[in-house]
């Protein structure tokens, strides 16, 4: 018996490799699908129909519910809460985006330089970041509270009635961003820094030779080199101002009564307080759209003032 | 080469099972159960007659949050019905933050689940009768075991606008004050008697407090009903006969300014904003710090809970002060919800499981019935159970002049109805608005009224 050794038909290296990348970008494409992808064409078809109250999937699926066209989403721009909750968002934008951009960058820059126990300072501001969210609101609802740490200092100043600073409505806002920027500001630091040590020092040493000072070597050469990092980081906080639930959630769930009612805390509300699935599901695309729009401006913007 | 390529399957097939990993989902666990066996097997009580042909058992499922699969009153008032009915009961655990559980078994529900028995609050009871997701009439189902829901519970039952029980009640909790006798024997303040009014509890609440050493007389729970004990007290269910909001009646808005002025004016408890932002539960009265508690009998519950919530000091209870005002005060109380699922492909047992545990959970639970007409032959038993667990702090003769021998009748704690969910939301964002100064008193009230009214229109419209 001779065994006849069938010749086996091999891809080629660069089938291969391809096949190779497939099998390992698969579980993301999978995961995205079906966490992502098809999560939100549902919720793009759901916005189309009348889903304003509990019932069953099957029902939904099954086309046994009205299809009521743009409703939903012309409710939302007579509905003066939610129209209230995406004015909060842009406000609290506001405070967080160029919060966490400018603490960021200072704090960049300060660890940028040589001195004396910079890694366990490096250490430090990360802490905030890995810190489990419900703690963080813990502790500031105590150093925050009406005869708080704070309000204590404050009344030694002289200050004779200060605020309650989680429960009042023109500081509730301002309040939480600023929390958020204390939390999450390593991210914003550890890029910034990562930026910093890329600017070539011959720039600066040229700086030197023309008599810069200071200030002008970081507005007129520093600025400018890391302004592709600057504009990442923008339209990275802005999308996360914009979505950040779990500190507004924890913090203040949105009060008192909305005064920290943003769009993001708004859409859970009506999603699974009233089960107004549909109305939620427009003001999701809504706040979508807002996003792109907000980061297509930046992209367009960027040609004036990023350098690549 | 090849090392390299079985090394990257296998890498991605780990990624890809951790991933489908993720996808698992513990609410899932189905009843093992065959198809509907169409009879139950349970009596109503254990003295109660049994089905005369004993079907096939089956096993039934329960929701539960998280403290409710660890209650072992619990788990032993089911056992004890698997014993008598020889079906098998599993709880069905819905895991995370008791504050989540609602959302996750609506979620749950309409992704088709199975679990035979929904047990929730009256509020989510109530939608999801609206919501058709829990079996719209009970009432063959009770008849085929015996079994008379309309002679136990009378008015505490869930039925719909034509009458059909769709809901039973199984716990009934009533509001009482409970009592610091430290704090009061240090004050010098002889106990509180009933029949007293709200003014003697404020005059009470102010002897107690004392900011130096951090005592307050008086605390109230964070619940959005504490704007609206006045009204509830008088009976109003907040919706006209038209359907719509009642909040323009001028006892909500007394309602409000009461609750409001007990921390803004006599200082006897802690704020609605200091509770919150301290982030204050029910249970910080058994920290010692508080004189009174207003708050229904589910506290209970912590009482007996000497390792959780350990006390050196004694307890009393004594029934809810009235308003001298109104022609007529009700005490508040709520009833618990159990109710078949839709999808329950066990029905007739499920059936048979709720008039078990709807006439006997609360002897095993230290709770109060929801049965009508209940006398103290009833409840002498779980008062007696109190009266050992607070070792005789609260005797059987307190808690029957607190909670029954009170002289008011019983009004819902909640505003319930159509918008259950919603108007309890915007009550309590309106009710902050007020306090903080954001609103008047009139304009957060007639906010109420007109948002509650929006809302009532949408939900009418929704349900057409």
């Amino acid at each position: 018996m001779t065994a006849v050794k069938k010749k086996r038909k091999t891809m080629s290296i660069r089938q291969q490799e391809a096949m190779t990348a497939y099998i390992f970008v698969a579980p993301f494409v999978l995961g995205y699908l079906v966490f992502t992808f098809i999560p939100m064409l549902f919720s793009i078809f759901i916005s189309f129909i009348d889903f304003n109250r509990l019932g069953h999937l099957e029902h939904v699926l099954g086309g046994m519910v009205e299809f009521v066209g743009f409703k939903n989403f012309i409710r939302i721009f007579t509905d003066e809460i939610a129209l209230e909750a995406f004015l909060k968002s842009f406000l609290y934008i506001l405070y967080f985006v160029p919060g966490r951009m400018v603490f960021g960058l200072l704090l960049a820059v300060f660890f940028n330089n040589e001195f004396y126990l910079r890694k366990l300072s490096r250490t430090l501001v990360l802490v905030p970041y890995v810190t489990n969210i419900v703690a963080v609101t813990i502790i500031f609802a105590i150093i925050l509270d009406k005869n708080g740490i704070v309000n204590s200092i404050l009344k030694v100043l002289g200050v004779n009635d200060p605020p309650m600073w989680l429960f009042n409505a023109s500081t509730v806002l301002p309040v939480t961003a600023f929390i958020g920027v204390w939390q999450s500001l390593a991210l914003v630091v550890i890029v910034y820094l990562a930026a910093l040590q890329g600017v070539p020092t011959e720039l600066y040493e040229a700086c030197l030779l023309d008599g810069a000072s200071s200030v002008q070597k970081f507005f007129h050469v520093t600025l400018p080199l890391i302004s592709p990092t600057t504009f990442f980081l923008i339209v990275n906080n802005v999308i996360l101002a914009f979505s950040n639930f779990a500190l507004i959630k924890n913090l203040t769930g949105g009060g008192p009564g909305t005064a920290s009612r943003v769009a993001v805390i708004n859409i859970y509300e009506e999603a699974f307080a009233f089960n107004h699935y549909s109305y939620a599901a427009a003001q999701s695309i809504v706040m979508f759209i807002i996003i792109l729009i907000f980061s297509a401006i930046q992209w367009k913007g960027q040609k004036k003032w990023v350098h690549y | 080469m090849k090392m390299r390529r079985i090394l990257a399957f296998i890498i991605s097939a780990c990624l890809m099972l951790s991933l489908l990993a993720g996808c698992g989902s513990n609410t899932e666990k189905e009843a093992d159960s065959k198809a509907d066996s169409g009879t139950g097997t349970a009596s109503t009580s254990e003295e109660s007659k049994t089905a005369e042909t004993k079907p096939e058992p089956v096993t039934l499922t329960v929701f539960v949050d998280t403290v409710q699969a660890q209650d072992q009153n619990l788990r032993k008032a089911f056992d004890d019905y698997e014993k008598i009915s020889g079906n098998k009961v599993e709880f069905n655990e819905i895991l995370g933050p008791i504050q989540e559980v609602p959302q996750k078994r609506d979620i749950a529900l309409m992704s088709g689940d199975t679990t035979d028995i929904i047990r929730c609050n009256a509020i989510e009871g109530i939608n999801y009768g609206t919501a058709k997701m829990v079996e719209g009439d009970l009432k063959p189902y009770f008849e085929k075991i015996g079994f008379d829901a309309e002679k136990t519970f009378g008015d505490t039952l869930y039925k719909d606008k034509d009458g059909k029980i769709f809901g039973v009640p199984t716990i009934a909790t009533f509001w009482a004050v409970f009592y610091n006798k430290k704090i009061f024997d240090e004050a010098n303040v002889p106990y509180p008697k009933a029949p007293w009014t709200w003014d003697d509890y404020i005059e009470t609440a102010k002897k107690l407090t004392d900011p130096s050493k951090g005592i307050y007389g008086s605390y109230m729970p964070l619940y959005d009903n504490m704007f609206y004990i006045k009204a509830s007290m008088a009976g109003l269910s907040g919706y006209k006969e038209d359907g719509t909001s009642d909040y323009d009646n001028p006892l909500f808005k007394e309602s409000m300014l009461f609750y409001h002025e007990l921390s803004a004016v006599h200082k006897i408890q802690p704020s609605w904003a200091e509770q919150q932002i301290k982030k204050m539960t029910s249970t910080y009265f058994l920290s010692g710090k508080c004189g009174m508690m207003f708050i229904s009998s589910w506290y209970f519950s912590a009482i007996s809970d000497l390792e959780t919530y350990p006390r050196d000091w004694e307890i009393g209870v004594v029934a809810t002060p009235t308003f001298k005002d109104l022609k007529e005060n009700k005490n508040l109380a709520i009833c618990d919800f159990h109710g078949i699922n839709i999808n329950s492909k066990n029905k007739q047992a499920a059936a048979d499981f709720i008039a078990w545990v709807s006439t006997n959970e609360y002897k095993y639970r230290n709770q109060f019935p929801a049965m009508a007409n209940v006398q103290k032959s009833d409840v002498e038993d779980v008062f007696k159970s109190i009266e050992e667990s607070t070792n005789g702090q609260i005797t059987v003769d307190d808690l029957y002049n607190a909670y029954y021998n009170n002289g008011m009748g019983v009004a819902s704690e909640k505003i319930l109805g159509p918008i259950a969910s919603q108007y309890s939301a915007i009550i309590k964002a309106e009710g902050e608005n007020f306090i903080t100064g954001a609103k008047t008193l009139d304009q957060a009230i007639a906010d109420i009224k007109a948002k509650a009214d929006e809302a009532i229109e949408q939900a009418t419209e929704s349900n057409k």
